[in-house]
């Protein structure tokens, strides 16, 4: 199954060329220039993963984050930037993120994070429902 | 109990850290970029050895690409080798405008993630014997108080008076909306500004009717 990613950069430049690399790759890319783009987009679709920036205008990276994942816990995000520091890594991480990459990344090493991204997010997605069942179950005395 | 005022030196040095740290941000974007449209040539090459025809035209377009991250590069490499140079000497004939510019590229970066415009007014040439490195810092932290004021859309603008003794220049915000951001208090310089100022034979003020910061030479001849 082909996956589905939104990459956040407010860098026009790097998205577009991400996003052509990334078709050639098989992934359905969508792209957002900020952050408040990018949390219309997350409110509109579903995807396997979110590929965010750090640093934009405005609401930065660790913002959006947070922001994403209140809209959409069971969503996957890679942060990705260019002034990663431990600091910055360990605030992504508490927040949820599944990853931390700094620019310039490699391809390959991306791709397998969004594979395990979309992993990550199936096996969330499946044990919701199976607690959602349950509590079903349950409530009915089944 | 109040934290003792940081000295100079590491004001100084934090400066330095965090205008090269920006840079340093920058030279990776643009190396991201660069990088991604190498890997996109590559992408294309084995698609042709696959079967499918090169596309001159989308050659051109990463070549063009490419190109104007290089040009991008280059013109950082220029700034930040400027801006190193500007500690090289405690005293040096300055030309203000060409201050006010540099204190435009510096302030980019934070300016930017607030949205905020930078505009440096230039005039005739100004020169001024003064330490280009303590007026950066100084420009600096100046802007850096004003950009909230500013406000998205706002921007700040840079510029000096015509020339005539006491050499003086601004740092003025503008809303939006173009208007002196209103309702607000004086912003209180840091210590590590009043203290700058002083070192620089700077009086600085806060001219309310402008709207920002004014930055007064003493006794100073053009």
């Amino acid at each position: 199954m082909s996956e589905r990613i939104l990459i956040v950069d407010d860098e026009t430049d790097f998205l577009e060329v991400m996003a052509e690399r990334m078709t050639h790759r098989g992934v359905h890319v969508a792209t957002a220039p900020s952050a408040q783009e990018a949390l219309r987009q997350v409110e509109a679709g579903s995807f396997d993963a979110v590929i965010l920036d750090l640093k934009m205008p405005e609401v930065d990276g660790l913002e959006t984050l947070k922001a994403i994942k209140a809209r959409q816990p069971e969503a996957q995000v890679i942060l990705l930037s260019g002034q990663a520091t431990l600091q910055d890594g360990i605030a992504a991480m508490k927040l949820g993120a599944l990853d931390f990459l700094e620019k310039p990344a490699d391809m390959n090493v991306l791709m397998e994070k969004i594979r395990k991204a979309q992993a990550r997010k199936m096996l969330v997605v499946e044990r919701r429902a199976e607690e959602k069942v349950k509590k079903i179950v349950s409530s009915r005395g089944w | 109990m109040n934290p003792a005022p940081r000295s100079l030196t590491m004001d100084a040095l934090q400066f330095s850290g965090t205008v090269t740290a920006a840079f340093s941000h920058d030279f990776k974007n643009t190396l991201a970029i660069i990088k991604e449209n190498t890997g996109l040539l590559v992408d294309l090459l084995a698609m042709a050895e696959k079967g499918r025809p090169l596309d001159p035209q989308r050659l051109a377009t990463l070549a063009e690409r490419i190109g104007r991250q290089v040009q991008r590069a280059d013109r950082m490499t220029a700034e930040l080798n400027r801006f190193a140079h500007s500690a090289d000497l405690p005293e040096a004939q300055t030309d203000l405008g060409a201050m006010l510019e540099m204190a435009v590229v510096l302030s980019a970066r934070p300016a930017n993630l607030k949205r905020v415009g930078l505009e440096a007014v230039t005039a005739p040439p100004l020169w001024i014997a003064t330490f280009p490195f303590g007026l950066q810092q100084l420009l600096y932290r100046c802007i850096a108080l004003l950009l909230d004021r500013a406000g998205s859309g706002g921007r700040i603008v840079l510029e000096a008076d015509d020339g005539r003794p006491p050499v003086a220049l601004r740092v003025i915000a503008r809303t939006a909306e173009d208007r002196i951001p209103a309702g607000e208090t004086a912003p209180t310089p840091t210590p590590e500004m009043t203290g700058l100022a002083h070192a620089l034979q700077i009086r600085l003020d806060w001219d309310a009717a402008a709207g920002g910061w004014r930055l007064t030479w003493r006794d100073v001849e053009t």
